[in-house]
């Protein structure tokens, strides 16, 4: 459990656990909420960690026996229910209820946590909620769930919820550095995705540096007289319809747009394709602020619109007409 | 941690604390035994968290040359042991968590696992506990445990009752179709206590146990049971919840009263039995009280064919004619657990529970609910 990231990532769905734990106001069950990376099995552990603690003060310690027993989940009174092949099963439940029915193995709380609790079956659903019916002061559950939604309401509406917010882009940006990461990836990812996992998963495809590289390509040909858009189409044919890649490729189109505003409104340290300062220097120094802004506010509709099966190729070569346009007519 | 130990001895000892060891189990560190060296005695250690074991080897068979604390794979270690050869294994543990087993011309070495990680066992005894010899221990548990649910959906019904007032020691366990109660006088007084152990461990403490008069001290608390025989320690969770009040159950006055050969009944129940369109033992048989003084077993499958039989019970039938239908798979399981030759079954009316008791089975009663048929 990576203590200083969770409380730096998750601080208020962290605060209201423990606000409820310091006024002896735990709720029966918990609804940890949010997107898959937001680590929110590390926060049910902490959760643990701050019930079965056995230092008197700042609690959870890290160091005694329960809170590393927690970490390494060998702790008895911590069940931690996964789940298998994308369902969480009546089984799996029956398990817990099983424990429960006896006295513990060591004295302490009991909590139990349901991994992608979005994903039980019916009738896993149904064993749960009949345990939630008859709530035991000493058992405290977490259902862990990207969309608590689709949980059934009547076990919503026995438990308390708790959001988990994508995390800071800095976070993610500082993990992924720590992985090792090149800088300029790292931030890129940190950009686009919003946790270590997917950031990761865009980094893996091998294209993003070539892309990156068509991105700056196509506005320095603004500089050197050519057609942006001649220069888009010789590098991008063998992208072809390829609908994951032209997403990503405008999302990249979209942070250099965002970053020449950034330059021409001196707020440099924002900027994300650093390494072209220059280029995007020169740029910005030509293009007027409107300019630079309606041809983002065009990329951001198209960008909207690519889920409506828009002729994806014919509408960016509209808006790089428009930059090219937009650049000459300031340039003159 | 450094000892030598007689080889068989520290088998004899690891078979029985493997009892608690446990298999399938989602925490690894309940895989492992654990092993305690002290000063003059080998601790060995199992748990899979339902049932704990402990035992202490403590005699010339081991010599100690340095302390300490070891978590060792249990399956491995185990087989190990159990293939050596020679008389005296010793066991060193080295740096890097590793654990050096040398015997005779055999030298392995087994990772450990973390310590740590090991459950925090409360195997502590209680300042008065019960004292109950072993074979008694065994006869209450053979008798009962065998009438708990092996359904889940109650897990209160999974458990034995064992309640304690004063010299009154009575144990019920009950799957709602059947009951089964034992009641033993204590020769000396305790107090109250109430508590519900989970058959399976009984099931496996009876395993561990000798049939012998020795004593075996029972040390029960609010969260756990404790048996100690000897050196070996048998630590149980209990079930949490209150168990349903069984007395209202059972008649007070059975009008009809018969006498019957154990066996002489046994063998009729288990022949009507065999022609059934249900699956297995659960099959229905009537029971039909004559004029004539004699019992009328008999079973009736329509596609399969029919069974009847004729028994002369011990003694004149006390009370008038009637027909009952009921499992024979729970007649049996009852009629199996006497140690009377001769029972006598006492019916209340068609439709209300019956119940077995036995001279020779003091305390003792099995009770059965009938089934309606047509």
């Amino acid at each position: 459990m990576d203590k200083d990231r969770l409380r730096h990532a998750q601080p208020e769905a962290l605060r209201m656990v423990r606000n409820s734990y310091e006024r002896g106001r735990l709720s029966h069950a918990y609804i940890f909420e949010g997107d898959a990376g937001t680590m929110k099995l590390d926060a049910a552990l902490f959760f643990a960690a701050l019930l079965l603690c056995e230092a008197e003060e700042e609690r959870p310690c890290g160091r005694c026996s329960a809170c590393r027993r927690i970490e390494h989940q060998t702790h008895p009174n911590v069940l931690h229910i996964r789940s298998e092949k994308q369902q969480v099963k009546k089984e799996s439940v029956q398990r817990l209820q099983d424990d429960f029915s006896k006295t513990a193995l060591e004295s302490g709380q009991k909590i139990y946590i349901i991994e992608n609790a979005d994903f039980m079956t019916p009738h896993a659903a149904n064993a749960l909620l009949k345990f939630l019916e008859e709530p035991h002061p000493d058992i405290h559950g977490i259902l862990l769930a990207e969309d608590a939604a689709s949980l059934l309401p009547t076990i919503r509406s026995r438990a308390q919820i708790v959001p988990f917010h994508p995390l800071p882009r800095a976070t993610i940006e500082t993990t992924l550095l720590e992985e090792g990461y090149e800088a300029f990836h790292a931030r890129l990812a940190s950009e686009l995705k919003s946790t270590p996992e997917e950031a990761r998963s865009l980094l893996s495809d091998e294209r993003i540096p070539d892309m990156a590289d068509l991105v700056e390509t196509v506005y320095r040909a603004l500089l050197e007289d050519d057609s942006p858009l001649l220069a888009f189409e010789a590098r991008t044919r063998d992208l072809g319809r390829d609908r994951d890649a032209l997403d990503t490729l405008l999302a990249l189109f979209i942070l250099y747009q965002k970053d020449l505003i950034y330059d021409k409104i001196e707020n440099r340290n924002q900027i994300v394709y650093a390494e072209h300062i220059d280029t995007l220097e020169r740029l910005a120094e030509t293009f007027t602020l409107e300019g630079l802004i309606e041809v983002l506010e065009r990329m951001l509709t198209l960008q909207a619109r690519q889920r409506n099966y828009v002729n994806f190729r014919l509408a960016f070569d509209n808006i790089l007409l428009l930059m090219e346009r937009r650049y000459r007519h300031e340039s003159d | 941690m450094r000892i030598q130990v007689n080889k068989d001895r520290l088998l004899y000892h690891l078979l029985i604390a493997q009892k608690a060891l446990s298999t399938k189990t989602p925490n690894p560190a309940l895989q492992g035994i654990r092993l305690d060296v002290g000063d003059n005695e080998l601790v060995i250690t199992t748990s899979n968290s339902d049932i704990s074991i402990r035992v202490t080897l403590e005699d010339d068979a081991l010599e100690i040359e340095k302390t300490g604390s070891i978590l060792v794979p249990g399956k491995y270690f185990i087989d190990i042991v159990r293939k050596l050869d020679g008389q005296v294994v010793s066991m060193t543990e080295g740096e890097d968590n590793l654990l050096r087993i040398e015997a005779d011309r055999s030298d392995i070495t087994l990772n450990l696992l973390d310590l740590e990680d090991y459950p925090n066992l409360q195997f502590k005894e209680t300042d008065s506990p019960l004292e109950i010899n072993a074979r008694t221990l065994k006869s209450i548990i053979r008798q009962t445990a065998f009438a708990t649910s092996s359904l889940e959906n109650r897990p209160i019904l999974t458990g034995v009752n064992v309640a304690i007032d004063g010299e009154d020691l009575k144990a019920i366990a009950t799957d709602s179709y059947r009951l089964s109660q034992k009641r033993i006088s204590l020769p000396e007084s305790y107090d109250p206590t109430d508590v519900i152990i989970p058959g399976r461990s009984l099931e496996e403490l009876i395993k561990i146990l000798e049939s012998n008069q020795e004593s075996v001290e029972v040390h029960i608390d609010q969260n756990r049971v404790l048996f100690k025989d000897n050196n070996v320690l048998f630590l149980s969770r209990l079930l949490e919840g209150n168990y349903p009040e069984t007395d209202k159950l059972i008649p007070q006055e059975f009008p009809i009263q018969i006498k019957f050969n154990k066996e002489q009944l046994m063998t009729a129940v288990e022949r009507a039995g065999l022609l059934s369109s249900r699956d297995g033992q659960n099959s229905i048989v009537k029971l039909d009280v004559r004029q004539d003084n004699v019992v009328e077993i008999s079973s009736n499958s329509p596609e399969i064919g029919r069974v009847r039989e004729e028994i002369h019970p011990v003694d004149e039938i006390v009370g008038s004619p009637l027909k009952i239908a009921f499992s024979s798979k729970y007649l049996l399981e009852a009629l199996r657990v006497f140690n009377s030759s001769e029972v006598t079954v006492k019916f209340t009316g068609e439709i209300r529970p019956f119940i077995i008791t036995g001279e020779f089975d003091e305390g003792m009663l099995q009770l059965i609910l009938p089934v309606k048929t047509d």
